[in-house]
């Protein structure tokens, strides 16, 4: 019976791992590496000093007495040593696989450098020996052929992926990344939390205090949980504040918990609901340097691509990441960006004086199930099909070529019908 | 201690003064280098607006300096090919030749002769030796960009090659550079020698644990 | 971290979510992994949520039945729970989700059990030559073979007082056969150094095989690319009195895999070296460069320094 391959998405807060053919991730753990390291004595470690680190979750509770740090920053890796021995725990405790017998399938930031890729290729071939390697970086879009919205498989259109972080905008044509129009937001799911908190301490007194116990701080994670759970996206703020001012019985949530010391606590969540993820329409309530909004955002990258493909691209906007998951995030994008678009449209005609009449632009935005882990789930998928053999670096060619060849990984030609 | 990058069939055994021993051989490189690396810009004779490393190119033998090998013992060598514009030094190890022997057995398709029944401690620290120093050659090489004099490739019958051009004269500091050499030279040595040791009580200690578990 | 886990954590979680589900709440599950060579396969079908059917592959799963038999699994190992094997899969095992133990601590038992799948269809042929000496009976059979790897194999030789368990190991790759015998070599070095292993199993490592296959019949020798040599260890009837066996078996089935993973940790240490040690002979060669004449430099109080003329 044939290994299945191994899909490994890493990002900058959470690694996804697990085998493909899997519906999700069989884990997801923080990108966190705790080691115990005197830093000038590492020349003198003779035993095996250097095995005795945690990945993940066991990291964050060992902060105490092992040195914790982050190994990728913005999406890239800045800690090959740390990243070498982080991959040998994914490989050897949690996910048990003999890297000999597995493909590896790896996912890259946008605008991730070649050099890093060839860095990535040398780990996993010369240290762990796999049998096949292949990076790949439009996996968000992939993912989006799940959903019944979906008609035709292709590989062009925007992807939207809104992670803990930061979020990026970004074009693919035909699966090649148009990186010279990439964009960033300083706005994500972290940012949602801070101002959730912010809003909810101004009313209320009963919330529990920022506990610092075990690395991340209980309401924090209490607070992931919340926000997917009430929050939703509105089509009007105005009308919406007046909604619950009319009938706040019929909006307001209640929610209640213990602190970690044991305290009861309960609060009302109200506004919140609806203005946590508001901040991506009008991040001035939240951050008075940066205002401007995301469909605006998304607009200004399509029309900064290649006029060719401006089409495809507004076609197929792909919501990818935990921060796209709220309801109705989909529906209020794709009206303000058809907002956008149309009125460039009624300029145009106008300053033409009528002569010119534009084809409407068809604007989508797609939801689907596996928006969260968007990206391991479109490796997985591409993983388990049999085109997937052909495109991989084989253990025998890095021998002969050596590391370039990762630089280049060819985009499945097969799975675009 | 020495390894067998520089020192032919050491055991390993040789003390921290094994560098002393070295002295003379690197004392002699570094004035040899001293003398060959006076060069100055040349541009091609055939091609216009056309500068390269006569010593790679080789178009001209009048521009070729007769090449110099500085020879510790068999196994052991520098050879320094000098040209009117750059200079290519290569450092040769015992590695070379019997690593081209072995990494031909390595491939699927010889059958490789049946190793030696239960090898001797010192034949199997020699094969520890060779892979480490190949492993490191290759490390280096694959970062030959951010060593600018380090070549790609080693010249063939070497292990690895630097190429030192008039204009890397220019930019730094001849003195500094041919330090360079030589402080490589000294301490690839001591760090292969101090990686085997530590591979070898790291497998101890492992093998400690392993059984240390079952009593 | 030395030691791998004896169970697989997938499996361990997903078999507790399950097993611990009060009825009313059980979700259906689909999960494919992969333990160091094994398959695994559980399912919890949507439409029959009671019935939890957990399938594995095992590379030279016909060997070991044929060494132990089929009954061994069927009636001793997982008693009443064996089915017909899906297809591709070489064994599986189904499970009632209705009539479970009900205490807390079988149920975790039994999670615990079925984790450990992988290890314990390979080690079936040690677990009936252990058990055989624990109890004090005659070996059952003069040998099982266990070909675990492509061009590797696991024996167990059962003698009156001992069971000498030998593995013939490869590595594919020149550098981790290297560091491999470096690592077999001082296994063998440090049970014989060592005051504190005086109980633990003796450890010979030859490249021949050593004496115990030479006198059985039908043992193919291994030969070919990347081969390493042959380890023995010798368990002896204390290493696994007093409830050790499990630990034991999980050991002994597990020391390629150990022996693995340490190979790949030595690889990541000599790694860090080589890093460190290049971005210091980098700085060297930085150090050559002739600093920048023209450079602005500033004095500790803001002030531009100029030399004098």
């Amino acid at each position: 019976m044939e290994a299945p391959a191994v899909v490994i998405d890493n990002g900058t807060g959470y690694c996804k791992m697990g085998y493909a053919g899997n519906c999700e991730p069989n884990f997801i753990i923080p990108s966190v590496i705790a080691t115990k390291e005197p830093k000038q004595a590492r020349k003198d470690w003779h035993g095996v000093e250097d095995m005795d680190f945690w990945i993940g979750d066991e990291a964050l509770s060992r902060a105490g007495e092992y040195t914790v740090n982050y190994p990728i920053r913005h999406g890239i890796v800045e800690n090959w040593d740390a990243m070498e021995r982080y991959w040998q725990r994914c490989m050897f405790k949690y996910l048990r696989c003999d890297p000999e017998e597995h493909n590896f399938l790896l996912t890259e930031p946008p605008m991730n450098t070649p050099e890093n890729r060839e860095l990535t290729a040398e780990i996993m071939f010369e240290t762990y020996n796999v049998k096949g390697l292949y990076i790949a970086a439009v996996l968000a879009l992939a993912a989006s052929w799940t959903s019944k919205q979906v008609v035709a498989r292709t590989l062009t259109g925007t992807v939207v992926d809104a992670g803990d972080g930061v979020t990026h905008v970004i074009p693919v044509s035909d699966g090649y990344v148009i990186g010279s129009c990439i964009k960033h937001i300083p706005l994500a799911g972290r940012d949602i939390t801070n101002f959730i908190q912010l809003l909810m301490r101004e009313r209320e007194s009963g919330m529990p205090a920022r506990e610092r116990e075990s690395g991340m701080p209980a309401d924090e994670a209490m607070e992931i949980a919340r926000r997917e759970q009430y929050c939703y996206v509105c089509p009007d703020m105005a009308k919406e504040f007046k909604k619950y001012d009319e009938d706040p019985r019929r909006w307001v949530r209640e929610t209640a918990g213990n602190t970690k010391k044991g305290i009861a606590w309960k609060v009302d969540v109200a506004y919140e609901r609806f203005l946590g993820p508001e901040i991506f329409f009008n991040p001035e309530i939240c951050n008075p340097d940066y205002t401007t909004p995301l469909p605006n955002v998304i607009d200004a990258t399509i029309q900064a691509s290649p006029i060719d493909c401006r089409r495809g691209l507004y076609k197929n906007v792909v919501l990818s990441g935990g921060s796209t998951m709220f309801k109705d995030f989909g529906r209020r994008l794709q009206r303000d960006i058809k907002r956008c678009v149309d009125e460039r449209s009624r300029k145009a005609e106008q300053l033409s004086n009528g002569r010119i009449k534009p084809t409407p632009t068809d604007v989508n935005v797609i939801s689907h199930h596996m928006q969260r882990f968007a990206v391991w789930f479109g490796g997985s998928m591409l993983a388990s099909t049999p085109e997937f053999h052909n495109v991989v670096h084989t253990r025998q060619q890095y021998e002969e070529y050596g590391p370039s060849i990762c630089r280049h990984n060819p985009v499945f030609s097969a799975i675009t019908m | 201690m020495s390894s067998g990058f520089l020192r032919g069939g050491s055991s390993g055994t040789i003390p921290r003064e094994g560098n002393f021993a070295l002295k003379p051989y690197l004392d002699c490189i570094r004035e040899t280098l001293g003398a060959a690396l006076c060069v100055s810009n040349f541009a091609s004779q055939i091609v216009e607006r056309h500068n390269k490393p006569e010593v790679e190119v080789g178009t001209s033998s009048e521009l070729l300096l007769n090449p110099i090998v500085i020879r510790r013992s068999d196994h052991e060598s520098v050879l320094i090919e000098s040209a009117v514009n750059s200079v290519r030094f290569s450092i040769k190890a015992r590695i070379a030749a019997e690593g081209v022997a072995r990494l031909a057995a390595a491939s699927p398709h010889p059958a490789p002769p049946a190793p030696p029944l239960r090898g001797s401690q010192v034949k199997q620290l020699d094969e520890m030796d060779e892979i480490l120093a190949r492993k490191f050659t290759r490390f280096l090489m694959l970062r030959a960009d951010n060593f600018i004099v380090l070549r790609r490739k080693p010249v063939p019958g070497y292990d690895i090659s630097f190429l030192l051009t008039n204009f890397n004269v220019e930019a730094l500091w001849k003195h500094k550079l041919i330090d360079f050499v030589i402080q490589f030279m000294e301490e690839i040595d001591s760090e292969i020698s101090a990686m085997k040791l530590a591979v070898n009580e790291r497998a101890r200690m492992v093998g400690y644990q392993y059984l240390r578990e079952m009593c | 971290m030395l030691h791998l886990e004896p169970g697989h954590r997938i499996m361990a979680e997903a078999l507790a979510a399950r097993i611990h589900a009060p009825p009313d709440r059980r979700e259906a599950v689909d999960v494919r992994c992969s333990d160091f060579g094994v398959q695994y396969y559980l399912c919890v079908p949507p439409e029959q949520q009671n019935v939890l059917k957990l399938s594995v592959w095992v590379r030279c799963f016909a060997e070991v039945v044929e060494g132990v038999g089929e009954a061994f699994f069927a009636e001793q190992l997982y008693p009443g729970m064996v089915q017909p094997p899906e297809p591709g899969y070489s064994l599986t095992l189904a499970l009632d989700l209705d009539a479970l133990p009900p205490e807390e601590e079988a149920r975790n038992e039994l999670v615990r059990k079925l984790s450990c799948v992988g290890r314990d269809v390979l080690g079936a042929p040690l677990r009936v030559a252990l058990l055989a000496l624990l109890g004090g009976a005659a070996p059952p059979r003069p040998y099982y073979a266990v070909h675990h790897r492509e061009g590797e194999a696991m024996y167990v030789v059962p003698k009156d007082d001992v069971v000498i368990v030998v593995f013939g190991i490869a590595f594919a790759s020149p550098v981790e056969a290297a560091i491999a015998k470096a690592f077999l070599h001082e296994i063998e070095i440090s049970r014989r150094q060592s005051r504190d292993l005086a109980t633990a199993p003796t450890v010979s490592y030859t490249h021949e095989p050593p004496l115990e296959l030479k006198q059985l019949d039908g043992v193919r020798p291994l030969q070919g690319a990347g081969f390493v040599g042959h380890v023995s260890l010798a368990l002896s009837k204390r290493n696994v009195e007093g409830g050790r066996l499990e630990k034991v078996l999980a050991l002994v089935v597990g020391y390629r895999n150990y022996l693995m993973f340490h190979v790949m940790g030595a690889k990541s240490q000599l790694h860090t070296r080589i890093r460190s040690r290049s971005s210091n002979w980098l700085q060297v060669l930085n150090r050559a460069m002739p600093e920048k004449l023209d450079k602005e430099k500033k004095t500790i109080t803001g002030r531009t320094f100029r030399k004098g003329p």
